[in-house]
């Protein structure tokens, strides 16, 4: 047996060498790793000095196409008239927008103004990942823009973008099908009827029946509620579940609506002629095949309540990231791009509902967008609030229940209303 | 070639190969347990941190809504300006909602800095402080409306962490009579050590302890079969020492954090009776600025403060979950180095000198290995002691697990149910892959069969789509009104003669139509995989063999018994084992067709820990999910390895 320490099998030295070496890198990398301390600079409060060359800022958004032809236009436009301000743009697939904006700008990668949907303020707030523009907002320059579009944007107190484009659902119809389209839910049920055959599988109204986002025009126009701008829960009410009765009946007692529909099921029945009236928001109009004679309506008005079937408004905005070294200098070029001329060129050539309340006069709209502008007068502003992501879950399984499974509504809602305060606990 | 290392090699191991194994296992544990120690320390220093600036703003909001502005002023002098920890300390007037509900017009009524009093913030608001904090007042002042007690303030506040320096800041609302005043709000910077004891002492002792232990080890050359005895006990040893070292420091560091809260609660009291504020109103003072105190307040009002027995459990109660850390993890790492580690350890230190070129053309794909998969890996298990927020990660421990295990998350479907259901698909879709497969296996085994090679790709395509698209296409063929499996059954029904057709609503109808429309699809992809394998382990079987049961008089089925399966055993089993862990984790299939069924009654073990990552944000949960299923999956291959070792040995 050997005792010698010195001696070993095929390669003696080089390889304790390397083992040595090995475990001295191991020991040193966990030292440093260890060590690791809060430390560095305190970090800088803003800058407001004046600089030297043009500053340059940088929009971040997830447009396309027609949309994104017209940002560029107003881009162009803007620093051709800024000699100060350098604004470039970097366009972001949809898909993962909003996971690179909350991972991105906590770590300094992040644009200094970025476009979205105001729905997830209040998670970004919070999360320190926009910076309010209260104080460079004055009331009178808030005046030029829709109202909801404005209170979207205002979370605990605080105004945290500038209102660009709106969006929410209406009624698509079509007009070989339907002549003129219906302004009360009784109107709309009875056109729906005329032109539902299921054995030819024809219906009158087709929509995601099971999906909150669809089916909240109905609940809010029986004066029910899910969420208040506040986060609180408003769901466990007697209207809530008249609501979702109404969509119950509309395909067990009326019989108009298929039972199982998916976004794509909607498009294909609608451009095959066999679904009379959809009920889509603007990105709609990309998808319907020329064809087919559409036309657009607000949503019609529940006969019993006196309330019109109210959607949720989606408030497309410019936000200012908390990260961002030029912050005054962002607001500028937020105000423009939220402004007249801007609002024109993506009215225009963009085809958006813009925000801007002067606009809509200054320039020829189709029919069409001036409907959508009507609908503005009934909508819910969708709650801004983080809390609203526990929504979602709870309150699609209560449609389900309540439309597919038939439950009895007043005890779904307050299963699920019980079930998402649980959740936020 | 090498031999496999097995119980009698690793007894004639050179004493340098243990020194290195015993040197590698020790350090390996100690930097595991420091750091676990280290974590859980900077958890509970954010707390106690938090805590400080919460008490202090409690206290100044306290004394602006029951004394008044000039008495506020006095106050933050007395306690703010003549302690250097704090950083900033005001409250702020509100002035008004405009038609948008925007806060505008608030205003400094007390500052540590002077010059602010009186000053509108929108003024002041180039400067990035005096913004935050007028969003800082925003929040918390609004949400208060259930909460507003008069004379009260009320328990809503905002807390933030400035991420470079360590500053923790408060912001609570000062509610005077029925209305909102304003908000005060106080930073204070870390006063507690970054550690107990310095993290390079500990390294030090453990390297030592290693490094000792190692020579003490080849000291015991002479009896090798004590050799595993003394490696396992130094281990042992040194696990206890650190964990013992780190215990002591921690313990101790209570009275150091005790000392602190208690020198707080003094300095506010004396700060108070300084400014002419009675017993009562010090007493009332005290209890608004910390909730949690009120059973301790005996003791305040006494000239002396002595510690208080329940405050004491008190603390101890909330620093609980830190305790658990220590035991957890280096049981954990532990167990693992023991029932994993030490022999493969040793298997490689020998190896290596022996072979260096194999271990050269191994290297690569070693690396890529531990760099794809064991990295990953011990992060997403060092990810499962952890929950988050939006803002930042608490270390919790074990309580992910706990809440997986006991299936407390509210209303959702439970831990157990969605175990039942994993297995029951794993379960039957193993079964009838396996059946299908081996079935069609035999049919295209037949000679006599013509256009086998065309039938052999047709039944490849459902296995080379991607599952995603396959997924996909079979959700649509299960819809209600339009899929092509209700037309096709209404077809049925036609020739049946049944009048009124019913179509099933598969995808939505009940926990039984969407799991079988899953099963389905799953069969569907997965049959080919078992007939690939079967078809080639048929080929292996020799003809002789049937020919000779054929003599012999045996019937197809008794050949198939006592032929096929015996001898398709050994290339099924490894295809089997593969087909469960695949099957069991079948993210794809239960997402994309049932979307986890009507109300969440289909959903398999990973998907529903997808949900928590997706849905919920939490990502350190949805790592303890995933520890949780690698733990059953681990389980059942440890068992099926052991039972296939045992048949192995019986067939031969």
């Amino acid at each position: 047996m050997r005792t010698n320490l010195a001696s070993a099998p095929s390669s003696p030295s080089p390889s304790r060498l390397l083992w040595a070496t090995l475990l001295c890198a191991l020991w040193v990398l966990a030292s440093c790793t260890v060590g690791e301390k809060n430390g560095g600079e305190p970090g800088k409060d803003g800058l407001d000095g004046t600089p030297t060359g043009p500053v340059t800022v940088v929009l971040w958004h997830s447009y396309r196409e027609a949309e994104q032809v017209a940002l560029n236009q107003v881009v162009d436009q803007f620093n051709a008239t800024h000699a100060d301000i350098k604004l470039e743009t970097l366009q972001i697939p949809h898909e993962a927008y909003a996971d690179k904006i909350t991972t991105a700008i906590p770590h300094d990668n992040g644009p200094d103004i970025f476009i979205f949907a105001h729905d997830r303020i209040g998670a970004w707030a919070e999360a320190d990942i926009i910076e309010s523009v209260s104080s460079w907002a004055t009331t009178e320059h808030l005046r030029s823009y829709e109202r909801s579009t404005v209170l979207a944007l205002v979370y605990k107190k605080a105004l945290y973008g500038l209102p660009l484009a709106f969006k929410s659902v209406v009624l698509f119809y079509n007009k070989d099908l339907v002549p003129t389209p219906p302004e009360t839910d009784e109107d709309m049920i009875a056109i729906a009827k005329a032109n539902t055959d299921i054995a030819d599988r024809r219906y009158g109204l087709v929509y995601e029946n099971t999906q909150l986002y669809f089916t909240a025009p109905f609940l809010h126009g029986f004066g029910g509620a899910v969420m208040n701008m506040d986060g609180d829960v408003q769901l466990d009410s007697p209207e809530s579940a008249a609501g979702l009765q109404f969509c119950r009946d509309l395909l067990t007692k009326h019989q108009v609506v298929p039972a199982d529909v998916n976004s794509n099921l909607v498009t294909t029945l609608f451009n095959s002629g066999k679904a009379a009236m959809v009920i889509n928001g603007p990105w709609f109009r990309g998808e319907i095949s020329d064809g087919v004679r559409w036309g657009v309506a607000p949503l019609p008005v529940v006969k019993s309540t006196g309330m019109a079937l109210a959607p949720y408004l989606g408030s497309e905005a410019v936000l200012l990231s908390k990260r961002s070294p030029h912050k005054a200098q962002a607001y500028e070029v937020m105000q423009y791009l939220a402004g007249d001329e801007s609002a024109k060129i993506r009215m225009t050539v963009g085809g958006q509902s813009v925000a801007y309340k002067a606009a809509w006069e200054e320039v020829e709209v189709a029919e069409d967008m001036r409907v959508f502008r009507k609908q503005l007068d009934h909508v819910v502003v969708m709650p801004n609030s983080a809390r609203m992501n526990a929504v979602w879950g709870p309150t699609n399984q209560a449609i389900h229940k309540v439309v597919k499974d038939g439950e009895a509504p007043r005890k779904v809602v307050a299963e699920a209303n019980a079930r998402i305060e649980a959740s936020l606990e | 070639m090498a031999d496999r290392p097995n119980a009698e090699t690793h007894m004639k191991l050179e004493p340098w190969a243990w020194t290195l194994t015993a040197q590698l296992a020790v350090i390996a544990v100690v930097v595991t347990v420091i750091l676990a120690f280290l974590v859980a320390w900077e958890g509970d220093r954010s707390e106690f941190e938090e805590h400080r600036a919460l008490f202090f703003a409690r206290a100044l909001g306290a004394v602006s809504a029951d004394q008044g502005s000039d008495v506020s002023r006095a106050f933050i002098t007395a306690t703010a300006a003549k302690d250097p920890s704090f950083l900033s300390a005001w409250v702020i007037r509100d002035g008004g909602e405009d038609e948008f509900g925007i806060s505008r017009g608030q205003a400094y009524d007390a500052s540590m800095d002077g010059d602010e009093v009186g000053s509108i913030l929108t003024d002041l608001t180039e400067s990035g402080v005096h913004k935050s904090r007028s969003d800082r007042f925003a929040r918390s002042t609004s949400g208060l409306a259930e909460t507003q007690k008069p004379g009260h303030v009320a328990p809503y506040f905002a807390l933030d962490t400035d991420e470079e320096s360590g500053a923790r800041s408060a912001v609570v609302p000062v509610v005077r009579g029925a209305t909102t005043f304003g908000a005060a709000g106080v930073s204070v910077a870390p006063t507690m050590p970054d550690a107990p004891i310095p993290w390079l002492l500990l390294l030090a002792i453990g390297a030592v302890v290693g490094v000792g232990g190692a020579f003490g080890l080849s000291a015991v050359k002479a009896r090798p079969e004590l050799r595993s005895k003394v490696l396992v006990g130094i281990i042992a040893a040194a696990v206890l020492g650190v964990g013992l070292g780190g215990w002591w420091s921690y313990t101790s560091s209570y009275s150091g954090e005790l000392g602190r809260r208690v020198a707080d609660v003094e300095r506010v009291r004396d700060a108070a009776t300084s400014l002419g504020l009675d017993a009562p109103a010090i007493a009332s003072l005290l209890q608004q600025a910390d909730v949690s105190f009120t059973g301790a307040q005996g003791y305040l009002t006494g000239t002396a403060p002595t510690l208080d027995d329940g405050f004491e459990a008190r603390v101890q109660a909330t620093h609980g979950a830190g305790r658990r850390v220590v035991i957890f993890w280096a049981a954990l790492v532990l167990l693992l180095g023991l029932a994993i580690g030490h022999r493969s350890i040793v298997g490689v230190v020998t190896g290596i000198p022996e072979q260096p070129h194999a271990y050269l053309y191994v290297a690569p794909s070693l690396i890529g290995m531990v760099v794809l998969v064991f990295v990953p890996f011990a992060f997403g298990v060092g990810m499962s002691a952890f929950d988050n927020d939006a803002r930042r990660y608490y270390f919790v421990g074990v309580e992910n697990f706990i809440e997986i295990l006991t299936g407390s998350r509210s209303g959702d479907v439970s831990f157990y149910w969605t175990l039942f259901v994993t297995v029951l698909w794993t379960g039957l879709n193993i079964a009838l892959h396996v059946s299908i497969g081996l079935g069609l296996a035999l049919l295209l085994k037949n000679p006599m069969l013509r256009f086998k090679k065309a039938y052999r790709v047709l039944l490849i395509v459902p296995w080379a789509i991607p599952n995603y698209i396959t997924a996909l296409i079979w959700k649509g063929m299960f819809n209600k009104e339009f899929g092509a499996v209700n037309l096709f059954l209404e077809k049925l029904q036609h020739l049946a003669g049944v009048a009124e057709p019913t179509s099933i609503d598969w995808l939505g109808g009940s926990f039984l139509s969407a799991f079988t429309a899953n099963l389905v699809t799953n069969t569907w992809l997965g049959f080919p995989f078992m007939m690939v394998v079967a078809l080639g382990a048929l080929q292996s079987i020799p003809n002789e063999l049937y020919e000779a049961a054929e003599v012999d008089g045996a019937s197809r089925w008794q050949q198939f018994q006592t032929i096929t399966l015996p001898l398709l055993k050994p290339a099924l089993f490894p295809a089997i084992i593969l087909g469960t862990i695949w099957t069991f984790n079948m993210f794809n299939i239960i997402y994309l067709v049932s979307g986890g069924g009507p109300n969440n009654s289909t959903e398999i073990l990973i998907t529903d820990a997808y949900r928590a990552f997706d849905v919920l944000g939490r990502y350190g949960f949805a790592a303890a999910y995933s520890v949780v299923i690698f733990a059953i999956l681990l389980l059942y291959t440890m068992i099926t390895n052991r039972i296939t070792k045992a048949t192995e040995g019986a067939v031969e």
